[in-house]
């Protein structure tokens, strides 16, 4: 049984769909890596899993997240908070706004330690510490009262997963967790992620716009546009031959690919804008390959291989 | 550079004020109109009296020279003497600290004891009918005069209820304490308008922050997110407010003593100007000014300790 | 914009909503309203009162609000209704004027002064170091003991106390829009220091201090008649707010209404500046200081 199974997932904003039909699945130890341009719909995926999204402005409409088998959607506020910081665990983008700035470094780590698991302040303290060391900061015994401010951009963004990681979630959903950071740092952390994995045998959502930091540390892959899904699948072959034209533009634009640097090409026209999505797939307004057959909603079927892609030229291998 | 070095480097910055503030107060006092003399000796003084006293107060010297004296009195703490109580000033106004001093503390934390839950309540519950209760009570109570609103503290509290004393000042420490309630709620309720109003904006930016967000996907509730993220985070710009309302809070507090006839420095000047006791006067705004400069330090000082971000 | 002026929205709010104004229009129609009435009720006090508001009718003294006196009466008989209307008169005026001389004053000062920099500007920064040192109205008060105590000395006060804020107000703006390239353009084209200050510049200032100036009136209506309640500032018999008061302050236990209606008109003035300070604030996008 897989670790995360997300089913027919749709989030909106008051009418406006944003994010629907995302299925997804995760086991025990995986990397998944999701990857789209801004304004895709990955960070409000992420914040739904957690049931994280701002009251009153969005709200799942449809479909199901499956941890361990038992549906997150329909539990109660008091029932997920016993799952968020335990079971699935979350890091953001920018370490420097989503730690407090006020509240030493030990006591954001320790604070959850001692909500969930009623600890002792010596034994919150004790597991601040240990954390800290898991993270690869040095001297965690003196850091442990240091506030954000104290550190660099890479220790703050290993405090903040040894913050996520306080109460030892089996899954980490980390939110574009390298962007904000310096070129060098980005592999320290990914490494630091990995490392993780490994010791922990932790499951990774890792959210992403860049395919570099995907080849790095994924395992699977799945690529969103315009709040769907469009293709998704092991990364090794995702990345050697993809089956959906966005991931194929995607792969393009990307520097190191096989075009020279200077005439890396770009994705012609613009994202749409959330709640204005084209007919059928979004993605024909600027699709090369697009057809008459593309104003009808593709949906996600196999396309070789274990991949699956959304895509009325993605035909499956049998059917060749 | 030690965070809380700026103690031992700030009073050297605030040099230039300190002699600002003596200028001004000695200017005050010499821009009287008439003579100073023939004031303190009365119209049917001799002239040789009067050239006896210009010269034992130095008023025959320059006004630089003068100047120079009047600070080095200063130094000794002489702020010369009150023509109405026959006494040396500084002792004066050392008797009437206390009940100032308890006004200005004491209406601070009121406010605070005011605003937060209601700031909390406004912030938490925002769009609904308490919250617009509250906002329609921080910009009504701006405009709230303080002496009016201490007399009719007095008319429901005192007079009608018979709960606290129409004015004056205990003896000991629990009478005290019942005589500064309503001066105390009277300075609160009006500064409580502007900080609720300040706080409400500053917790609904924080509800709304990162932080707040990742301290809820630790699976902390609500409650506790606002209790220690939400709350210290905003009440860091109200130290703020409350230093620079410190000036406006002592002005408030000089009319309130008058009201309640609290025997303290305000109600001192305000009597000292109706019986020309130009001296006194001088002392007490002196003595305002600096504690108006030393509650600003103080408030730096409450900033550094509340934002471990701040260097001053 | 409009879903917030919905969801702040009384159905007054709504009302207005409907008509096209939004939120920061309904403060500034109220504030205005309010003002507006007040000003009317100055200008016509003489035919709105029903009594003289000074003249003695000790039989009639301290007498409850009732038909023949809607407010009551005070100590000397005089009718409460119409000292508050003739109070609006001075009110009205202590609050106008005792902006207008500190908004001129400050606004010209911190304008030079951030335009010239220099020793100007070092100089001015020094003196309101020293002048907000002082606690505002302690300031004013030692100044008015100085002269008189009275309206006149109170307009002195002012002006020598309050502009300050503007000024630091106006200079932080000029620093800004010294450097601006409309500026850098009109210099270019040969025109005067002068004529940049006055008539490039300052326009384009001017409208964080007109917002921060309704804001002001509300400390000046209420420094005034705090100052009139104390003695110092405008003197009995003349009917003003802070007067009456301070004059029912010794019946408070037999006739409440003496101070009770001159402190409501206070607070109904000051609420209708604080309304046009909010509107003009959201009007010009700028929040208050």
């Amino acid at each position: 049984m897989s670790l995360l199974a997300v089913r027919d997932l749709a989030i909106a904003a008051g009418r406006h769909l944003l994010v629907e039909d995302i299925d997804l699945d995760l086991s025990e130890g995986e990397v998944l890596g999701l990857v789209g341009e801004s304004g895709s719909g990955k960070t409000i995926t992420c914040r739904a899993l957690m049931r994280l999204l701002p009251e009153g402005q969005l709200r799942i409409t449809r479909g199901s997240v499956a941890l361990n088998g038992r549906d997150l959607v329909p539990l109660s506020e008091a029932a997920m908070r016993k799952v968020r910081g335990v079971e699935v665990g979350m890091i953001f983008q920018n370490p420097n706004s989503h730690l407090d700035p006020v509240m030493r470094i030990g006591d954001q780590i320790a604070e959850s330690v001692r909500y969930h698991e009623g600890a002792s302040r010596a034994d919150a303290r004790k597991r601040a510490i240990d954390l800290l060391r898991q993270v690869g900061i040095p001297d965690p015994a003196g850091r442990i009262s240091a506030f954000p401010h104290e550190f660099s951009g890479g220790m703050r963004q290993r405090a903040m997963i040894a913050v996520a990681l306080a109460c030892r979630p089996r899954l980490l959903i980390a939110d574009e967790p390298t962007t904000a950071l310096d070129v060098t740092v980005q592999a320290q952390v990914l490494r630091l992620l990995l490392d993780l994995r490994d010791r922990l045998g932790l499951a990774i959502i890792l959210v992403t716009h860049n395919l570099g930091v995907v080849a790095q540390t994924c395992d699977s892959l799945a690529v969103m546009y315009a709040g769907r899904v469009m293709e998704r699948g092991p990364k090794r072959d995702l990345l050697r031959a993809p089956a959906h034209p966005y991931t194929e533009a995607l792969l393009k634009c990307q520097p190191g690919s096989a075009a020279p640097a200077a005439q890396l090409p770009a994705i012609p026209g613009q994202p749409p804008l959330a709640g204005v999505f084209p007919e059928g797939c979004r993605f024909h307004p600027r699709c090369p390959r697009a057809a008459g057959i593309c104003r009808e909603r593709p949906a996600l079927l196999p396309a070789g291989g274990k991949r699956l892609a959304a895509c009325h030229f993605a035909a499956p291998p049998r059917a060749a | 550079m030690h965070r809380y070095a700026f103690v031992l480097t700030r009073p050297l910055q605030l040099i230039p004020v300190l002699f600002g503030i003596s200028i001004l107060s000695f200017f005050l006092v010499k821009s009287i109109p008439g003579d100073p003399v023939r004031l303190l000796l009365g119209t049917k003084s001799t002239p040789e009296a009067v050239a006896r006293i210009r010269a034992q107060y130095g008023l025959d010297e320059s006004l630089p020279v003068q100047y120079l004296h009047f600070l080095e009195n200063l130094t000794r703490g002489e702020m010369g003497h009150s023509l109405l109580y026959k006494m040396p000033v500084l002792p004066l106004i050392a008797e009437r600290v206390l009940p100032t001093f308890l006004l200005v503390v004491g209406s601070v934390l009121l406010t605070l004891l005011i605003a937060v839950p209601l700031a909390s309540l406004a912030a938490l519950k925002r769009g609904t009918a308490a919250d617009h209760a509250i906002r329609g009570f921080t910009t009504a109570g701006l405009g709230f005069p303080a002496f009016w609103l201490g007399i009719m503290l007095i008319i429901l509290f005192s007079v009608k209820l018979g709960l606290f004393p129409v004015a004056g000042f205990g003896e000991d420490a629990l009478t005290m304490l019942h005589h500064m309630v309503l001066p105390c709620l009277t300075v609160a309720l009006a500064l409580s308008a502007i900080v609720t109003r300040n706080l409400r904006a500053s917790m609904i930016a924080e509800l709304a922050s990162d932080h707040a967000t990742a301290a809820r996907a630790k699976g902390l509730p609500e409650s506790w997110v606002f209790r220690r993220h939400v709350l210290p985070n905003s009440l860091i710009p109200t130290i703020n407010l409350l230093a620079i309302n410190v000036g406006w809070l002592i002005g408030g507090s000089v009319v309130v003593e008058t009201v309640f006839s609290l025997p303290g420095m305000g109600q001192l000047l305000v009597r000292a100007i109706f019986t020309r006791d130009y001296m006194v006067v001088q002392g007490v705004t002196l003595v305002f000014a600096c504690a108006t400069v030393l509650l600003n330090f103080v408030a730096d000082l409450l900033t550094v300790a509340a934002d471990p971000r701040v260097k001053l | 914009m409009s879903a917030e002026a919905l969801s702040r929205g009384n159905w007054l709010g709504r009302g207005f909503a409907t008509l096209g104004l939004g939120h920061a229009n309904l403060n500034l129609v109220l504030g205005g309203a309010i003002i507006l009435g007040w000003a009317l009720i100055a200008v016509f006090a003489p035919w709105i009162a029903p009594y003289d508001p000074i003249a003695h009718n000790l039989p009639e003294k301290l007498l409850g609000p009732g038909l023949s006196h809607p407010l009551g009466t005070d100590n000397f008989g005089r009718d409460i209704l119409s000292r508050v209307i003739y109070g609006a008169r001075i009110d009205l005026q202590m609050g106008i004027l005792g902006v207008l001389f500190p908004f001129l004053i400050g606004t010209t000062l911190g304008a030079v002064a951030g335009y010239a920099g220099g020793w100007v500007d070092i100089l001015l920064m020094r003196i309101l170091d020293v002048v907000l040192a002082f606690p505002f109205l302690v300031l004013m008060l030692a100044i008015i003991a100085i002269l008189q105590p009275g309206l006149t000395s109170f307009y002195i006060a002012l002006a020598l106390v309050g502009w300050v804020s503007y000024a630091r107000l106006v200079r932080a703006q000029v620093l800004v829009l010294k450097t601006s390239d409309f500026v850098l353009a009109a210099r270019s084209l040969g025109f005067g220091r002068l004529r940049i200050l006055f008539r490039h510049i300052l326009p384009n200032c001017i409208a964080g201090s007109i917002v921060f100036s309704m804001s002001d009136v509300v400390l000046v209506v209420l420094a005034g008649s705090s100052i009139s309640y104390l003695g110092l500032g405008v003197q009995p018999p003349t009917a003003e707010w802070g007067v009456m008061i301070a004059e029912g302050q010794n019946f408070i236990t037999t006739a409440w209404w003496i101070t009770t209606f001159p402190g409501l008109a206070i607070v109904l003035m000051a609420f209708g500046f604080s309304l046009l300070a909010d509107g003009l604030a959201e009007r010009f996008g700028l929040r208050q200081p």
